[in-house]
């Protein structure tokens, strides 16, 4: 055997085996990170199949797509419904091609969908307009996520679901923590501040606020006020002018631009008489671009908490130059 | 001869009794409805506002003082929705009466030349292009609805034309199928609008409601709505005459292309104004006209003032019990309406059974 020969083999050998090596060390760690299959509950109670790591994502859900940037999968990310726009760089890929556009939320292109060939479809529910899609999905054979967060902590849960599936369980649950922590601190700021009246209204022409259960009320509550309609017997409805004057909000925070200006909302019939009027405290907060809870609430909801903790308690918040940061002033 | 003198007049004197206790219903309903709604206000305190620029009075019979949020709720929120509601009630119910003469049909309700398509594609059009953020200001929907409505029963109109006349039939079927494709665009922006913010908000104008009534729109539709509803009743002989048919109609020197194009004009023009600051309320329309006949009887000399009295005190009532019944929020008051209205339309035409007619 030749000097030639037994080197050759020896190479082999070396190659091979720490090729092999280093896939039973990828394996290893990857097992580690998370073993598929595994199976989850999603958010309307179904039992889900992650058979294996998904290599493409059709996201419905806007707060979904978004999330999975966060997790930080976001080349996994193959199709978005039409109001997904969050981050820029979605955008830009919608635009260039990189990610399908596949239509609305709730009824959504299931030729394109499947044309994608995605490993996981992501999906709002419950709803009746969802129920069709994400029962023919299933059927057709595809793994349909549900996701409904309707509070902050349905957010978090969402977040880490999502890395769960995606394999990046890890980032999840940091991006998840540093949440928790920037909620507590709005929530130990405001600790003994007298609750702050706030009017919350999603529409003008009837309008529309919320109730207890809805991601508002629960913001506004963290955010150290109280909503005047907590006694609503539902997440949302209609409203009257006379039932804002006689609970005389201290502030008003409204979810839509339908009207030109605060002007136009504190000259309403009767409103003159109201203290966040009188006082000059009426603001707008967009539900998409402040919240990220657009048709559901998203990761940019702890942004939304600390643009509403501002409203709300004035003197003790106060908005940073980089408009995420929110500066603590003299609590007393 | 004297003795059909005598019962004409006997029956003038009749309508006049029917007219003076309609007219104090209409007073006392809604009096009494200043004193419904979320905030609870003792009536003394309703009368010391209303009496507010006679203090003498006030002090004399020692009224509370109201507070500032109770004068402003009684005179800046339910005096305004008390007034367009006795506003839209008597507009609808008029061009009701009107419509159902003119097409000699018992199924026309004031909508039937697609008014009410009209001004849901104008208002749909303002919501969702954001027409708020123009000139018009928390305005736009009410102009828009007020413009679709009007040109919509114009266009009607004038497809309906064949050969200089306008018939009935041909006029009724127009106005179905504008009305059609109106729906369609309807549909269309609510298919095309971000179904996550302005949905919701779209789908409960479109049901109608008095809840966000202001003196502006109160003021600007007045004399838009009580001018045509008063002038419509100068046509009531003539409108008796219609109902015979057309040709005989022409016998009797009532020219029915002439009466068709001046009635239809006055009654578009109330029901535009009232979709416009209401949105579209179903029932009234279409039922106030059959409960008023089945009381009053057929003749349009007293049909349309009792039809206005009735419609305006109907919606009054109505707007009251959508303001309480399920607080803190504002019932559809569309779902009032029919709710409260049929039963007590199929009672009066079932104790009528058989000598009921147009």
């Amino acid at each position: 055997m030749s000097i030639k020969k037994i080197s050759l083999i020896a190479i082999t050998i070396i190659v091979f085996g720490s090729l092999a090596g280093f896939a039973y060390l990828q394996t290893s760690n990857q097992t580690k990170r998370e073993a598929y299959p595994f199976s989850i509950i999603d958010d309307i109670g179904r039992n889900v199949t992650i058979r294996e790591r998904p290599t493409r994502i059709v996201s419905l859900v806007p707060s979904a797509s978004e999330i999975v940037y966060t997790v930080g999968a976001a080349n996994l990310l193959v199709g978005v419904d039409q109001f997904s726009a969050y981050p820029d760089e979605l955008t830009q890929r919608v635009k260039s091609g990189n990610i399908t556009n596949v239509g609305s939320s709730f009824n959504p292109d299931l030729d394109k969908v499947i044309s994608l060939n995605p490993s996981i479809i992501l999906i709002n529910g419950p709803s009746q307009f969802n129920a069709k899609p994400i029962q023919r999905l299933s059927e057709l054979g595809y793994t349909v996520v549900s996701l409904n967060a309707q509070n902050i902590s349905g957010v978090f849960s969402n977040i880490e679901m999502i890395g769960k599936i995606t394999g990046n369980s890890e980032q999840a649950s940091k991006f998840v923590s540093n949440l928790r922590e920037r909620v507590a601190k709005v929530e130990s700021a405001v600790k003994g501040s007298p609750k702050v009246r706030a009017y919350i209204e999603n529409w003008n022409n009837p309008l529309f606020s919320v109730g207890p259960g809805s991601i508002q009320d629960e913001l506004i509550n963290k955010a150290g006020g109280k909503n005047i309609f907590s006694d609503l017997p539902q997440r949302s409805g209609q409203v009257s002018y006379e039932a804002v004057i006689t609970k005389n909000p201290e502030v008003m925070v409204l979810f839509h631009r339908l009207d030109n200006s605060t002007e136009i909302v504190k000259s309403r019939p009767g409103w003159n008489v109201i203290d966040a009027v009188k006082k000059d405290r009426v603001h707008y907060i967009s539900n998409e671009k402040d919240l990220g809870a657009y048709g559901a609430p998203g990761p940019r909801i702890v942004d939304g908490l600390e643009k509403i903790a501002v409203l709300i308690h004035p003197e003790i918040f106060k908005s940073g130059r980089n408009s995420n940061i929110v500066l603590l002033l003299k609590a007393n | 001869m004297s003795e059909l003198t005598e019962r004409h007049s006997r029956r003038i004197a009749g309508w006049k009794r029917t007219l003076i206790v309609l007219a104090v219903v209409l007073t006392l309903v809604s009096i009494l409805s200043l004193n419904v709604g979320f905030s609870r206000i003792p009536f003394q305190k309703i009368v010391a506002v209303l009496l507010q620029n006679v203090p003498s009075i006030n002090q004399a019979l020692n009224m509370p003082e109201p507070s500032a949020a109770e004068s402003a709720i009684l005179l800046q929120v339910r005096l305004p929705r008390i007034f367009a509601g006795i506003l839209v009630g008597a507009a609808l119910s008029v061009g009701g009466v009107v419509f159902q003469a003119i097409f000699r049909n018992p199924m026309a309700d004031p909508y039937v030349i697609g008014v009410s398509s009209g001004a849901a594609a104008g208002g749909v059009a303002a919501i969702a292009f954001g027409f708020g953020a123009t000139i018009l200001g928390p305005f736009a929907v009410s102009v828009m609805a007020f413009f679709g409505a009007s040109l919509t029963s114009i266009l009607v109109f004038r497809l309906a034309r064949i050969g200089g006349a306008t018939p009935a039939m041909t006029l009724l079927l127009s106005g179905i199928a504008i009305s059609i494709v109106l729906s369609s665009f309807v549909t269309l922006t609510l298919f095309l609008v971000d179904p996550y913010n302005n949905l919701q908000g779209i789908i409960f104008w479109l049901i109608g409601s008095l809840a966000s009534m202001s003196w502006t729109e109160v003021i600007v539709a007045t004399p838009l709505i009580l001018v045509p509803a008063i002038l419509i009743n100068f046509f009531a002989r003539d409108l008796n005459v219609m109902l015979l048919g057309e040709e005989e109609a022409k016998h009797l020197g009532v020219e029915p292309e002439i009466l068709r194009k001046i009635v239809i004009l006055l009654a578009s023009l109330a029901v535009a104004s009232a979709v416009a600051i209401s949105g579209i309320i179903g029932f009234v329309g279409l039922m106030i006209p059959h409960i008023v006949r089945l009381i009053v009887g057929p003749d349009h000399r007293i049909l349309i003032p009792a039809s206005i009295f009735g419609g305006a005190t109907y919606m009054v009532v109505v707007d009251a019990i959508s303001r309480v019944i399920y607080p803190p929020l504002e019932f559809p008051v569309g779902v009032i309406t029919s709710l409260a209205g049929v039963p007590f339309f199929l009672y009066l035409l079932r104790r009528k059974k058989g000598n009921y007619r147009i």
